[in-house]
């Protein structure tokens, strides 16, 4: 391959002033057409606009995310419809962004579209709210189509400021490229400039402001950036114009100050008692009547379709009637095993503690209890609101697998309740997974899984995602159950280390159990659970396939379009 | 001297088929986003799904490719020519087929490295994620500066050509984020995913080292 005999004269005419005026006319004859003002030499401030830039574009994107799971979740399908919109905005900012350069290349210019980006940035948080508004009504009336209609209006307001931002680095680069023969350094440069911006635009709002001040006001803070940068660079440029744009600042900082109180989202069926950003999730406590005058505490996570603890005001209540009950029942497959056998447990996905406290009720304080919350801030809710506090409780807010893997221990009961609604992480489903599971039972040790199962109008039952779990997990364990809770549209999937029984199960129950908790969950389980033995053998999840987003994105749709429950 | 070598720069560069160029960059933009996809289910067995995965592999990756970007332009301005471009490519498509053989051994090794250290999933993750995926995405991260370097020398517009080629790049990201996510990874399984992009760089880098060689003779 041959080296471009001009190219040591471009590299050389970069820094000497001669060569670049050399340079510059050439640029202008080749790069702009038809445009009546020549770019200045060098632009003051544009690799620091392409920086801030880039960081707005992720910025934007992750405020959208957090904006929205409060009220639409986090799915797959949200995610979706996030990316896809904001990488399409971004198409056509770049489309035009090149245009725009090739027809004005002048610095002041792309300065004038990033404080527009800015000032559109500002106004999302306030304009959303109305949308907002609707779609909680939406979902409480459930109105499939309003709701999916507000997600789009939303994300439409978003295609101001990430198309203008799209602008910036096509910009930038025809501002920078003095020639053909350096125009690939110039690209690369400013793309990796924008590159690097957009890493902090990911973690700073994601890891440090989200979780701090909120996502309205980590937008805020985003738009005065860029504003701020944008006005600095039109006075450096000496523009009539920047009085204009320091009024853009003003009109968002006055908003900022205005909306910055208030409450995310209201309760649904309840009194708000705490709400948090964390860093994974928008986080309620919500306080419901129970009937009796007493009260309960729940933990409602995103967008609320389902409570992932429950705590009662009444210190006698432990029993909620849920799949939470349920752990404590299914050791009591295996023959000969007594209360006083189950000493160590891990739960993995403690959430709140509803679990840990129960099996603290069912087989005392000698019990330990290893806790394992992907989720730090709902640890702190869980001590604080939920009084998890039991001093056998060792809660630990890490990843559930690596945890398990790095645990030395072996446990009676290993509990998987650990949902991102609508999914449960898929590497918490494989056949690998069980495995390590079984590696840390005690002979007599259980694998417990809370699988969902909804009902469809005319009381048919879908257990697709519970069969899939079922015949993966028959694929390491012996025996494996399945357990209808009673009331609720989920099935315990459990397996057992050693070769077990059903008729185990009930003579334990009605003959041997002392305690009244365990008594009671496991008689409501025989009455009523359908107790059944799942054989077939089927590693339908393993670690390189496992379509559980399938699974249940299938299950979902078929509900709502076979109209359930 | 700028001036002339933009006149004389058409004729020194190898006759170039643009729709074959345009069409790598769009296989690159969306293999980039499908090897990241892919990382996120080959490193959930031994790291989780955390938010401290998602953040060091999305960060990570972002690194990689703006190194790429750097080094792309200035070989591209050292040697403008598509032959070595696609070169890059055929070399990232080798790098992209032994991801899936090497992960699971490397990642056990590292996992056990770092397993009573505090931070282990940090650690772990970052290291994995720097053996297995630096060459390959910053291979391809050289792609699009260096499709704007050869581009620009023949439509001879900067903004727009810069324009064009990211968003056909990025275009190429959407695709790349929904196929593997929604059809490829639950229907085949991630290992094959990423042995399917690998293969398509690879034919189509092929395809434009064959086309180049060609037009040199």
């Amino acid at each position: 391959m041959a080296i471009e005999p001009k190219n040591a004269g471009t590299e050389s005419s970069k820094s000497s002033g001669f060569g670049d005026t050399l340079g510059r006319n050439g640029a202008v004859q080749a790069l702009v057409e038809g445009s009546s003002a020549p770019a200045l030499a060098k632009p003051p401030f544009l690799l620091t606009i392409v920086f801030v830039g880039g960081m707005s574009v992720m910025a934007t994107e992750l405020c959208a995310s957090r904006l929205l799971a409060p009220y639409f979740g986090t799915s797959l399908l949200i995610w979706a419809n996030i990316i896809g919109f904001v990488i399409v905005y971004l198409a056509i900012g770049y489309y035009l962004g090149g245009r725009l350069a090739d027809r004005f290349p002048r610095p002041e210019v792309l300065y004038q579209l990033t404080a527009f980006a800015g000032l559109a940035m500002g106004l999302i948080p306030f304009l959303t709210r109305p949308i907002l508004d609707i779609a909680y009504d939406a979902f409480r009336n459930v109105n499939g189509g309003i709701f999916y209609g507000s997600l789009v209006g939303i994300l439409l307001l978003f295609s101001a400021p990430v198309i203008l931002l799209g602008c910036v680095t096509p910009f930038a680069v025809h501002l920078r490229a003095r020639n053909v023969t350096n125009t690939g350094k110039a690209a690369g440069g400013i793309s990796s400039l924008s590159t690097i911006g957009s890493i902090l635009g990911t973690f700073i709002p994601a890891l440090i402001l989200i979780p701090l001040v909120g996502t309205r006001t980590t937008m805020y803070a985003f738009s005065l950036v860029l504003l701020a940068f944008s006005t600095v660079g039109l006075f450096l440029l000496r523009s009539r114009r920047v009085p204009v744009y320091a009024g853009f600042m003003a009109i968002i900082l006055a908003l900022a100050v205005l909306t910055i109180q208030g409450v995310t989202r209201p309760a649904v069926n309840g009194e708000l008692v705490f709400e948090k950003e964390s860093a994974d999730n928008y986080i309620q406590v919500v306080k419901r009547p129970v009937g009796d005058g007493t009260f309960r505490f729940d933990l409602v996570l995103n967008e609320g379709r389902a409570v992932h603890s429950i705590y009662y005001q009444d210190p006698n209540r432990i029993l909620t009637g849920g799949p939470w009950d349920y752990y404590m029942i299914s050791p009591f497959f295996n023959k000969d095993i007594k209360e006083t056998t189950i000493k160590r447990s891990m739960l993995i996905g403690l959430g709140a503690g509803t679990v840990s406290k129960q099996l603290t009720r069912a087989y005392g304080a000698n019990i330990q209890i290893e806790g394992i919350e992907v989720d730090p801030e709902i640890i702190e809710v869980g001590r604080k609101y939920f009084d998890m506090n039991e001093p056998n409780l060792k809660a630990i807010a890490d990843d559930g697998r690596y945890y398990l893997i790095t645990s030395k221990e072996k446990y009676d009961i290993i509990g998987m309740d650990a949902y991102k609604q609508p999914y449960i992480p898929f590497h918490l489903t494989t056949q690998e997974f069980f495995k390590q599971v079984r590696d840390h039972l005690t002979p007599t040790g259980v694998a417990v899984v809370n699988a969902g199962a909804p009902e469809y109008a005319g009381g048919k039952r879908d257990y697709r995602l519970v069969e899939a779990l079922a015949s993966t997990m028959k694929t390491v364990y012996p025996n494996v159950y399945l357990v209808n809770v009673d009331g609720y549209f989920n099935t315990m999937v459990i397996g057992t280390n050693q070769p077990t029984s059903i008729e185990n199960f009930r003579e334990n129950i009605t003959k041997y159990v002392s305690n009244d908790l365990i008594k009671t969950v496991g008689a409501t389980a025989l009455e009523k659970g359908d107790i059944r033995e799942w054989t077939k053998a089927d590693a339908f999840f393993t670690d390189d396939l496992a379509p559980v987003e399938r699974v249940i994105d299938t299950i979902i749709l078929d509900y709502a379009l076979g109209g359930g429950k | 001297m700028s001036a002339i070598s933009i006149e004389r720069e058409p004729a020194k560069v190898p006759v170039m088929r643009v729709p074959l160029l345009l069409t790598i960059v769009f296989v690159c933009g969306m293999s980039v986003m499908a090897i990241q996809m892919c990382a996120s289910r080959l490193i959930a067995p031994f790291f989780g799904t955390s938010l401290i995965i998602w953040a060091n592999l999305i960060g990570f990756t972002m690194i990689f490719l703006a190194t790429g970007y750097y080094l792309g332009g200035r070989i591209a301005d050292k040697y403008p020519q598509p032959a070595v471009l696609y070169r890059l490519i055929a070399i990232a498509a080798i790098f992209t087929a032994l991801i899936p053989a090497l992960s699971s051994p490397l990642m056990d090794l590292v996992g056990s490295a770092f397993k009573s250290a505090n931070g282990g999933i940090f650690f772990g993750s970052l290291f994995s994620i720097l053996l297995l995926f630096a060459v390959p995405l910053a291979l391809l991260g050289c792609v699009s500066p260096f499709a704007v370097r050869l581009r620009v020398a023949q439509i001879g517009s900067a903004g727009k050509t810069a324009g064009g080629i990211s968003s056909l790049n990025t275009l190429g990201s959407i695709i790349g984020t929904f196929i593997p996510v929604l059809l490829l990874i639950p229907s085949i399984g991630t290992r094959f995913t990423i042995y399917i992009f690998a293969f398509a760089l690879l034919a189509f880098s092929l395809v434009g080292l064959y086309l180049a060689q060609k037009n040199c003779k």
